[in-house]
């Protein structure tokens, strides 16, 4: 997976005064209100969330089991399964169907898999057209960016910014309302739909019992990329399963609720195998590509395993005070917000991606948002140690900054060292104030206070107070 | 290497993070609604539930439908049902229809009927025609195989005859609803969807898609906009007779 995370703390700081791009990223607190709605007239809504987890971690720890089940059921079927290890096998599988078929023209499903992987790039290098269909990954795609929202691809752009696009990409100029762009859009992917040959889509769950891949989505175009193109590739992380029916029902209830603030999604679509002798539409063949890219690296940590029962639904990302600040981009990765920060090193190695751990507050409003309750913050807390012991061999903290808390550490166990330690800078922070506050900490302290105010020291500490009290 | 040794390779991975030692099968903690006798039960169990709140889920379906931007009409005999078509076409000014095969209404020929008033049935004689005349029709008319009251959903079950087009290509879909469609949600349809499946010892269809009102987007700004790739009106007619 392609990460550019490294420069976290360039993109996150020319992100955070970029004032248009919070007011787009403000619209998305509309999801969590409805969302919040929605669960409180949940009766069991609690509950559902419980039982998700629960069912998670039962197939998540039986996972062999079903992902056979699931194999023999698709062959039975008559669809194809194919194992791809890594992001490049995948990538060679759909290449390789789509040389086979001839295959001029894709239409794509917007899918988090086909990102990861970069898919699309893929395609083009082969000269095989790859059109995305959702309406925010056209866009996306149309204005050459990378989506910033797993549900909103194009949240960081406005109307107008849209309206440019169309005019420059497809000459149709002056269009002013959502609507307007809408249609234009419809048109010109209608045509792309009736031509392409292949139809390329993600799994937001598959059914063991039955080989069965479930698609939930909106617009409808997910609906036309499994109906209309002869071939149809569904590509799925391992962890999207789910046992049976009875479970996937606990799922739908939760996840439209969760990401969309909806009861349900305009469409779901089970789909089970190609079409069958008689039906006159659904594609011929049906392949699914079951891809591992890192999975079982995070099955095989402890710590880090409950990050692979996420949905991708994007409460997290709603709620983050973080991404309402900075938004998805700035984060270098197709994962992005808290669930993000957490499987984003996972997948890419904590060395490239060491800033993203400490991109929160800890406020634990993604852990209460969370369908599948995922602890993200104790997860994050986890990385954040990691990279500190430099269990992962990429350097860790600058010696300052151990040796600064080591003296730290000891000081809090000697009582009278630490009144110390705060009595005297509390004296001597006087030239340093600014608008009482401490806006820049001399020499190597001067990291802390570069993106941040330090609060003034107090002159008189609690502990003296308290003993004053007594 | 073949995809085969992948898969062997990424099962082996799987097996060794989870510290198994070979295939065991799976123990949950519920029961599983799996074996026969007790899936007629439940099977019969829900239908009986279903059939004594009929009135309660027919009411709580019609509230669903309209709140998520459906229309909803209904109709106390296939004439009157028949009339509420002809007029959403007229409205519509449609010319040329898709409908699934068989009877929609009982008893009445819909497509034999609206081209008296000059609408055009598509009818398809290969499967390329089929989507051809489906992506220019102005209204697909289908039947359904269930609702769900609890969320104003229709579950259409691709098959012979049943096409996934004609409720997704034409800008109008019309669905005809008969009352004892009508479940309460979810967690009654699954166990129905796998008994049926059971008994007439077939796998499930090849396409099931629960459709929830028309088409939808927020894409752009979040500002809602209907009918982006399919459906931009959805009409749900309850043949209550």
């Amino acid at each position: 997976m392609h990460v550019s995370s490294e420069s976290f703390i360039r993109d996150s700081t020319v992100a955070v005064q970029n004032k248009t791009l919070q007011t787009r990223l403000r619209v998305l607190n509309g999801f969590t209100v409805k969302r919040n709605l929605l669960f409180a007239e949940l009766p069991d809504g609690e509950m559902l969330r419980d039982r998700a987890r629960e069912i998670k971690e039962h197939t998540i720890g039986n996972l062999d089991v079903y992902l056979t089940q699931l194999e023999e059921n698709v062959v039975r079927l008559g669809g194809t399964v194919h194992w791809a290890r890594t992001g490049a096998e995948a990538r060679a599988i759909v290449l390789e169907l789509a040389r086979k078929n001839n295959v001029r023209r894709v239409v794509k499903a917007k899918s988090m898999v086909t990102e990861e992987i970069e898919l699309n790039e893929a395609l083009e290098h082969a000269d095989i057209e790859a059109v995305e269909t959702d309406l925010g990954e056209y866009i996306v795609q149309l204005a050459h960016e990378k989506p910033s929202h797993i549900l909103a691809p194009a949240v960081h752009k406005s109307k107008g910014d849209i309206s440019e696009l169309f005019a420059d990409k497809l000459g149709v100029a002056d269009l002013k309302e959502a609507e307007e762009m809408t249609v234009v859009a419809r048109q010109r992917l209608r045509e792309k739909f009736l031509t392409a040959d292949m139809g390329i889509t993600g799994a937001n769950f598959g059914v063991a019992e039955t080989g069965t891949i479930v698609l939930v989505e909106n617009e409808g175009n997910i609906r036309l990329t499994t109906t209309l193109p002869r071939i149809h590739v569904a590509l799925m992380g391992i962890e999207k399963l789910v046992p049976s029916l009875d479970d996937l029902a606990v799922f739908l209830k939760i996840l439209a609720r969760s990401a969309s603030g909806q009861k349900m999604s305009s469409y779901v679509s089970l789909i089970t195998g190609a079409r069958r002798p008689g039906e006159c539409d659904g594609a011929e063949e049906f392949h699914l590509i079951i891809l591992d890219n890192g999975r079982t690296r995070i099955l095989a940590d402890e710590e880090m395993r409950e990050s692979l029962y996420c949905l991708r639904c994007g409460a997290c990302l709603n709620v983050c005070p973080v991404y309402q600040k900075i938004g998805g981009h700035a984060y270098g990765s197709v994962y992005s917000g808290p669930i993000g920060s957490i499987i984003t090193p996972a997948f890419a190695g904590l060395e490239k991606s060491k800033d993203l751990p400490f991109a929160s507050t800890l406020c634990g409003a993604c852990r209460e948002i969370c369908p599948v309750r995922i602890d993200i913050p104790r997860i994050l807390l986890k990385l954040r140690s990691d990279w500190s012991e430099n269990k992962h061999g990429d350097g860790g903290p600058p010696l300052v900054e151990k040796l600064a808390i080591k003296l730290w550490a000891f000081a809090m166990r000697h009582r009278i060292l630490y009144n110390l330690a705060f009595r005297v800078p509390a004296f001597l922070q006087g030239p340093l104030l600014e608008d009482g506050k401490l806006k820049r900490l001399p020499f190597a302290l001067g990291g802390w206070t570069q993106n941040r105010d330090f609060p003034a020291l107090a002159r008189r500490s609690f502990r003296s107070m308290w003993d004053d009290g007594k | 290497m073949t995809a085969k040794s992948a898969g062997e390779e990424i099962l082996g991975e799987i097996k060794r993070a989870l510290h198994r030692e070979r295939n065991s099968v799976p123990v949950r903690g519920e029961a599983v609604a799996s074996a026969s006798s007790q899936l007629e039960d439940v099977v019969s169990g829900i239908r009986k539930n279903c059939e004594h709140r009929r009135g309660e889920l027919i009411e709580g379906f019609e509230s669903e439908v309209t709140r998520i931007g459906g229309r909803f009409h209904r109709a106390a005999d296939a004439d009157s049902a028949f009339q509420y078509i002809e007029q959403v076409a007229s409205v519509r000014e449609a010319r040329t229809i898709v409908a699934w095969e068989g009877q929609i209404l009982d008893g009445i020929d819909v497509p034999r009927r609206l081209g008296e008033k000059g609408i055009q049935l598509l009818t398809e004689t290969t499967e390329a025609e089929l989507v051809r005349k489906s992506a220019v029709a102005d209204l697909g008319v289908s039947r359904v195989d269930y609702a769900l009251s609890d969320t104003g959903t229709l579950v259409l079950l691709a098959r012979n005859g049943q096409a996934r087009s004609i409720s997704l290509l034409p800008p109008v879909h019309i669905a005809v609803v008969k009352p004892d469609q009508m479940l309460s949600g979810l967690s009654d349809l699954f166990p129905l969807l796998r008994h049926a499946a059971k008994v007439e010892g077939r796998d499930l269809s090849s396409a099931i898609t629960f459709i929830t009102g028309p088409s939808r987007t927020a894409d752009i700004e979040l500002t809602l906009v209907v009918g982006v790739h399919g459906p931009q009106q959805l009409h749900v007619v309850l043949l209550d007779c």
